[in-house]
């Protein structure tokens, strides 16, 4: 992709959400007619790495997500996953090395929903809320190549070992009832990485569930669709 | 609203997914000692350049300058040795440079891999028109472009 088509589309999303903002709170003005609480808890699958896959095919990665609402506003979010990592002969020719990652993590945190409407049986919410992250992962380069144009290029390998990585993450974002109980969201997500114990040279190319592995600040998108499940009947 | 979103949505994955990520610019030759050379006649440093100067590893055949007018030099140092050797002419004049260093692995980024580090130790030369050898800078890191040594000539 061309670097004018970038910015073209990074200008696009900035714009996209930007609408998408002002769109929620003109409903949130205007649509004042309604009550959607009830208990139970929400569970369900982040199209993120399935979409992400698309692009890079090196990548695979799937979670899991749930919503519980604890308080009248509050929700506690949990999302669990893996990503698996491995160069394509491509990749590995443009970056001279080899990689391979493998590695599960955790988030937890709370949302606010401020989405204010006292519509009967609206459900919709727009979130905003802190996450924390944690991803273990073992990863490796099997081979790599220094290239020296005078005294001869170097190879070597660096074996697999373990890392841990643990971040904050700011998330914001509306979902929507899309059919009785079935739920669909995305989130804008800034990750923010706290504490990495890496013992070797190598940076994580992907560090599952917080992205890019060589920034200390990813911004990332989530697209969730789930299914509510009631742990009590709903009061007509 | 919710088609509105749903549509929406799905068009934003596809961009910020394909669009919001840019690959960084790799540097090559990241492994040479930059020597300047410099008049040793002078009181404060002054620059100098050599004509028709050449530049070989002791053991190879192949030059990195063939008789080239410079100010300053680009050495490359070997990945498997920690000590290099090269012979440096101007004219009809020929000195020995041997430099000696301690390399470190390095990882720059995901899109650029690899690199070694060095730290140079000593710094040996004959005296055909080398006149003497100062290390102003010990190190020699990705993306610094740093004068290393400088070598003072008759």
């Amino acid at each position: 992709m061309g670097k004018p088509l970038k910015i073209l589309s990074c200008t696009f999303i900035s714009l996209f959400f930007l609408g998408q903002v002002l769109d929620a709170q003109k409903k949130v003005v205007t649509d004042q007619s309604g009550d959607g609480s009830s208990g139970g808890f929400t569970l369900g699958v982040n199209l993120e790495g399935p979409i992400g896959r698309i692009f890079d095919s090196d990548k695979a990665a799937f979670s899991a997500v749930t919503h519980i609402k604890f308080a009248q506003k509050w929700f506690f979010r949990g999302e669990a996953g893996f990503e698996n990592l491995t160069f394509s002969p491509t990749n590995e020719q443009e970056r001279s090395y080899t990689y391979e990652s493998n590695g599960s993590f955790l988030k937890a945190g709370v949302l606010y929903d401020f989405f204010s409407v006292e519509e009967k049986g609206n459900n919709d919410n727009i979130f905003i809320g802190l996450n924390y992250g944690f991803a273990i992962q073992e990863h490796g380069s099997g081979s790599y190549t220094i290239e020296n144009g005078y005294w001869g290029d170097f190879q070597g390998s660096m074996g697999e070992y373990v890392l841990n990585t643990h971040w904050l993450e700011i998330m914001a974002g509306p979902r929507t009832e899309l059919l009785k109980n079935l739920y669909m969201g995305w989130t804008i997500n800034m990750r923010i990485k706290v504490l990495q114990d890496n013992e070797k040279v190598l940076d994580p190319f992907s560090v599952p569930g917080f992205g890019n592995g060589d920034n200390t600040v990813n911004v990332g998108f989530s697209y969730v669709i789930e299914y509510f499940i009631p742990w009590r009947k709903n009061r007509e | 609203m919710k088609f509105r979103t749903c549509l929406l949505a799905v068009t934003a994955i596809v961009f910020i997914t394909a669009g919001c990520e840019n690959e960084e610019a790799c540097l090559s030759n990241q492994h040479s000692v930059q020597a300047g050379f410099f008049s040793a006649w002078s009181q404060t440093d002054k620059d100098s350049t050599l004509n028709e100067v050449s530049l070989f590893g002791l053991e190879r055949e192949d030059s990195i300058y063939t008789r080239e007018s410079l100010s300053e030099l680009f050495i490359p140092l070997d990945f498997e040795r920690d000590t290099v050797s090269f012979a440096v002419v101007a004219r009809t004049m020929k000195d020995t440079l041997r430099i000696a260093y301690q390399k470190e692995l390095d990882f720059i980024s995901r899109d650029c891999g690899y690199i070694f580090s060095f730290q140079i130790d000593t710094v040996w030369h004959s005296n055909a028109f080398i006149d003497s050898v100062a290390i102003e800078y010990t190190d020699i890191k990705y993306g610094e472009t740093v004068e290393n040594i400088k070598l003072y000539i008759y």
